[in-house]
């Protein structure tokens, strides 16, 4: 029946890796508030950070998740690393990308390749143009912060 | 043990180190972190280590690059590639160049251990 | 290396011990053998020199008799003399030998050993002989001693010979006879115990046989069931198993599955790697055959390269009989058969994964039917397109209204989330309805599916960002099928083909009629529409829009809840069919009236109260608080329903709020009539103009 090309299951395996992520590292989960459909009027939440894959394969398009720098000094707190460096805050979103590639990969297997993650800070200009015609926007909260997970990924066929 | 730890992630870096230090692992001396290949060959030659942990994908001198120096310095030395490398070509490339294991990143703590434990078994 | 001796010779103790025996018998055998022969070889001396001494009496006395005679005629005597010398000497020697054992002079006249006789009969023969002899060498010594010799001694010498001769002769013969029935005996004593040692040793060879062929036979056995198993595994395993040894071929046993799985035939002792190079791109076949050599290498660590595998799930091409291209996806699985610490083998399994990855496949399908359903719905354009144009545009307003609500809820957090679910579920449901009266079946079931999910979730005690997922999956969806439709009517109305425009009321009309036909059918009810709509030409298309909005959603439950079915009907005196009669009028001053009104069973305060409590909504207790008046507006009330089944046309608890909101936006007001079993009727006054915007509820 459904004609979408990416399903809530598919969906659902790039939130558990940014939930296994969290409840890993932190021992406390990342929660869903809420989720949209980005378009011309609603572009995708981003914030200070954000740490990309692209995919290729049976797939194309790219998956990114985005976090203020307060969640992240947050989360190297939790780690226990001391310096609070950009480049600390550009590593923490690179190794959550590393964890969507890898629970990827798992999931989809060799029909998917996977990006080495590419980090950014500010507002990620380069990641405007979408596959999409709406990609999906997931709020996630850990703690009290919020965060985005951007789903910009089609089927190839 | 001996332990050089290369990535260029600063966070990872420290990850490692710490779980060098876990109850878990065999006793383990870190005597080197270095966040790229040509620092990992400098502090390979002065410190010689049993056990590297080593990132593919890094500035200057890349892991397989990499692998192949330290190698041809020490037959002996152990060599667990820890990448995100979703291309296994690459990834077997390394092994072929005489590192001995693979683990994908993300990593947990159990993971890292299991690893690092089986690598010296 | 101590150890391993150890348990080597445990295993194979019995036959080591039962060889030993064997040649401990042998050689005993042999021994005897050995001392037999001597013993013979020294009883035939024996018996050989006892027949000499019977001999030797013979000779002796003939010698002494021609001494007589050379002597009494005178001639020379030395010859007999010294034949005489020499016989009694010989004769005295070997007697001597034979008493007391020593040596006697042989038959060539060399010295021989000789053992004394040991038997009693022996010694006897030998007493009595020496009790004859000792007195003959006697006479015969002066005999002997000079050549001139006297002659009486000679006579009586001769006499004594004569008289003794045959004595000592039988004596001999007696001797020779005792010796060879000695050494007779001995000889019988030893081939016994010879057979005996043979015979030992020939059972003990007897019995290493028997246990050797048992253990061959037994181990045999064993190998035979181990192939078995092995053989019964290769046979019913779903995957394809084979060994592939250092030279990289494949072993000479391997699954049945094995040619089934690989699409291919396969030959026992193959070379592996030209098949799989038939089978995967190039890039994959290089990754793989430098990950079996690393295997085979005793370098890496087996456990910490799994997961490099390149073959662990590959797509495989194949060309069927029919020469069309088909792929499937098979997952090898290598593992190291290690012996005496060498990788002497690989174990590899191969699984055919096809279903589990081939999610691109049901894909396909479903875009297949989505391709369907655009053919119908190419139909229908032909026919409605002015219509379906605005319907397209109120869905797109819908959808976005929905769209920007889950993202004000995910930007500000505050938002309530049921209360955004139940307004999705209000233009969700509204536009089902409009889809169902346009007879755009495709819209109506997609608007369904979105409504049974957005039922879950409004079901729920807590509505959480999770669930929002699962809305926003069915939004896109919407909204995909939105775009594909559109582009579509867009297209045709670049070609020109626009239909006729016919009236609003009278498209309108027939889209009432479609739907009343469909929902009376599916219930199995009869319905006849009339109407009265000239009003609704009158009015600017945003208020027609939501008129007839209203209209279809008030027609779905006139139908639904009031029309009975025929056999209720005929028991109440009623025509089977059921009549649904609709108007809109204008009423001057810019006001207008929309009245709808169906002849079926009214508004009954008791029914309505059942179907509150049983709803589980309101105890008992509530429902018999309330006045009629109450009961029957709580039929206003989200989640009401007094429907029995749950299907596309109503009992998801959601159509008289959705009227209700939309006369709110429209700035009417609703005035509602009933009799029990006679008529429900409903009015609906309101401006041609809107006073205000958009006021959603």
């Amino acid at each position: 029946m459904s004609m979408s090309d990416i399903t809530e299951q598919e969906i659902k395996v790039f939130l558990d890796a940014v939930d296994t992520y969290f409840s890993q590292i932190t021992r406390e989960r990342a929660a869903v508030r809420a989720a949209y459909l980005a378009d011309g009027d609603h572009l995708p939440q981003t914030y200070d950070f954000t740490g990309l894959i692209a995919v290729s394969g049976q797939y194309r398009g790219c998956l990114y998740f985005s976090a203020p720098a307060v969640m992240l000094r947050h989360l190297l707190l939790v780690m226990e690393e001391p310096s609070h460096s950009d480049e600390n805050f550009l590593d923490a979103v690179g190794e959550i990308a590393n964890t969507l590639a890898g629970n990827s990969r798992k999931h989809f297997g060799e029909t998917m390749a996977i990006s080495v993650p590419v980090t950014m800070k500010g507002a990620p200009e380069r990641i405007k143009s979408s596959v999409r015609a709406r990609p999906y926007v997931i709020m996630v909260s850990w703690k009290k912060y919020n965060a985005s997970l951007v789903v910009d990924i089609e089927r190839n066929d | 043990m001996k332990l050089l730890i290369v990535d260029d992630s600063n966070i990872i870096r420290s990850r490692i180190a710490r779980l060098a230090g876990d109850s878990r692992m065999p006793p383990c001396q870190i005597v080197g972190l270095a966040k790229n290949g040509s620092e990992a060959l400098g502090l390979f030659t002065q410190s010689k280590p049993d056990v590297v942990t080593m990132d593919l994908t890094m500035p200057e001198m890349d892991g397989i690059q990499c692998i192949e120096a330290i190698v041809a310095l020490d037959p002996n030395v152990l060599i667990l590639v820890v990448s995100a490398l979703s291309d296994k070509a690459t990834a077997i490339r390394a092994l072929m160049k005489g590192a001995q294991g693979f683990l994908y990143k993300p990593f947990t703590d159990e993971q890292l251990i299991g690893a690092l434990k089986e690598l010296v078994a | 290396m101590a150890q391993d001796s150890q348990r080597f010779l445990g295993k194979y103790r019995e036959i080591v011990l039962a060889v030993g025996f064997f040649l401990v018998f042998d050689l005993a055998v042999l021994v005897l053998n050995f001392y037999t022969s001597y013993q013979i070889a020294e009883d035939a001396v024996s018996i050989n020199l006892a027949g000499r001494q019977r001999m030797l009496s013979q000779r002796m006395t003939k010698a002494l008799l021609t001494l007589e005679a050379d002597s009494t005629q005178g001639r020379p005597t030395e010859t007999a003399r010294a034949e005489l010398k020499k016989t009694v000497g010989l004769f005295d020697g070997t007697l001597g030998g034979f008493r007391s054992g020593g040596t006697a002079v042989g038959g060539d006249e060399k010295p021989v050993a000789l053992n004394a006789v040991k038997t009693d009969r022996g010694r006897q023969v030998l007493d009595d002989a020496y009790s004859i002899w000792v007195p003959y060498q006697q006479v015969l010594e002066p005999v002997l001693a000079s050549p001139a010799v006297e002659p009486e001694k000679l006579a009586a010498a001769v006499q004594y010979a004569r008289a003794n001769n045959l004595k000592l002769l039988g004596l001999m013969n007696d001797l020779t006879t005792d010796i060879e029935q000695e050494a007779s005996a001995k000889a019988q004593k030893l081939r016994l115990v010879q057979t005996l040692g043979i015979v030992l040793a020939l059972l003990n060879f007897g019995f290493i046989l028997f246990r050797f062929i048992r253990k061959l036979q037994e181990s045999d056995r064993q190998i035979e069931q181990a192939q078995k198993e092995t053989q019964e595994i290769l046979t019913t395993a779903k995957e394809g198993l084979f060994l592939l040894d250092s030279q990289r071929r494949l072993g000479s046993q391997f699954s049945s599955s094995l040619p089934h799985v690989l699409r291919r035939e396969i030959v026992a002792g193959a070379e592996f790697f030209p098949i799989l190079q038939q089978m995967v791109p190039a890039a994959t076949f290089d990754a793989a055959r430098d990950y079996i050599d690393l295997l085979f290498g005793n370098r890496v660590k087996e456990g910490l390269v799994a997961s490099l595998n390149p073959l662990s799930e590959v797509e495989v091409k194949v060309v069927d009989e029919l020469g069309s291209s088909r792929s499937h996806f098979l997952a090898f699985q290598f593992n190291r058969v290690v012996a005496d610490q060498q990788i002497t083998h690989l174990l590899v399994t191969v699984q055919d994964v096809t279903e589990r990855v081939n999610l691109t496949a049901q894909l396909a399908e479903a875009k297949g039917q989505a391709k369907i359903e655009l053919e119908i719905l190419l139909r229908l354009l032909s026919t409605d397109q002015a219509v379906l144009a605005r319907f397209l545009g109120t869905m797109e307003q819908s959808l976005k209204h929905i769209n920007a609500q889950f993202k004000s809820a995910a930007e500000t957090g505050g938002e309530d989330l049921r209360q955004i679910v139940n307004h999705a579920f209000r233009a969700i449901h509204a536009l089902k309805g409009e889809s169902a009266a346009l007879g755009l079946e495709m819209f109506e079931t997609l608007a369904h599916e979105f409504e049974k999910d957005l039922v879950g979730v409004r079901e729920k005690k807590v509505i959480e960002g999770d669930d929002l997922v699962k809305l926003t999956v069915r939004l896109n969806e919407f909204f995909e099928r939105y775009t594909m439709v559109k582009n579509i009517i867009d297209r045709i109305a670049h070609t020109g083909q626009t239909s006729g425009s016919a009236s609003v009321a009278a498209q309108f009309l027939d889209s009432m009629r479609k739907l009343a036909d469909r929902i009376a059918t599916s219930q199995e009810k009869q319905v006849q529409l009339s109407a009265e709509l000239a009003g609704l030409d009158k009015l600017p298309e945003e208020v027609s829009g939501k008129v007839r909005n209203i209209a279809f959603q008030m027609l779905r439950n006139a139908i639904t809840h009031g029309i009975e079915p025929p056999q209720e009907r005929a028991s109440a005196a009623k025509p089977a069919g059921g009549t649904v009669f609709i108007a809109c009028k204008e009423l001057g001053g810019g006001q207008f009236e929309f009245v709808l009104r169906d002849d079926g069973r009214g508004l009954v305060p008791e029914r309505l109260r059942a179907a509150m409590v049983k709803s589980g909504r309101y105890s008992e207790a509530q429902v018999r608080a309330l006045d009629d008046q109450q009961v029957v507006m709580k039929i206003f009330e989200p989640g009401f329903s007094t429907a029995t089944r749950v299907d596309m046309d109503a009992g998801h608890g959601m159509g008289m709020d959705v009227v209700r909101d939309k006369i709110r936006a429209l700035g009417g007001h609703l005035h509602l009539t009933s009799r029990p079993n006679q008529f429900t009727e409903f009015t609906i006054r309101f401006a041609s103009e809107l006073a205000t915007a958009h006021g959603v509820a």
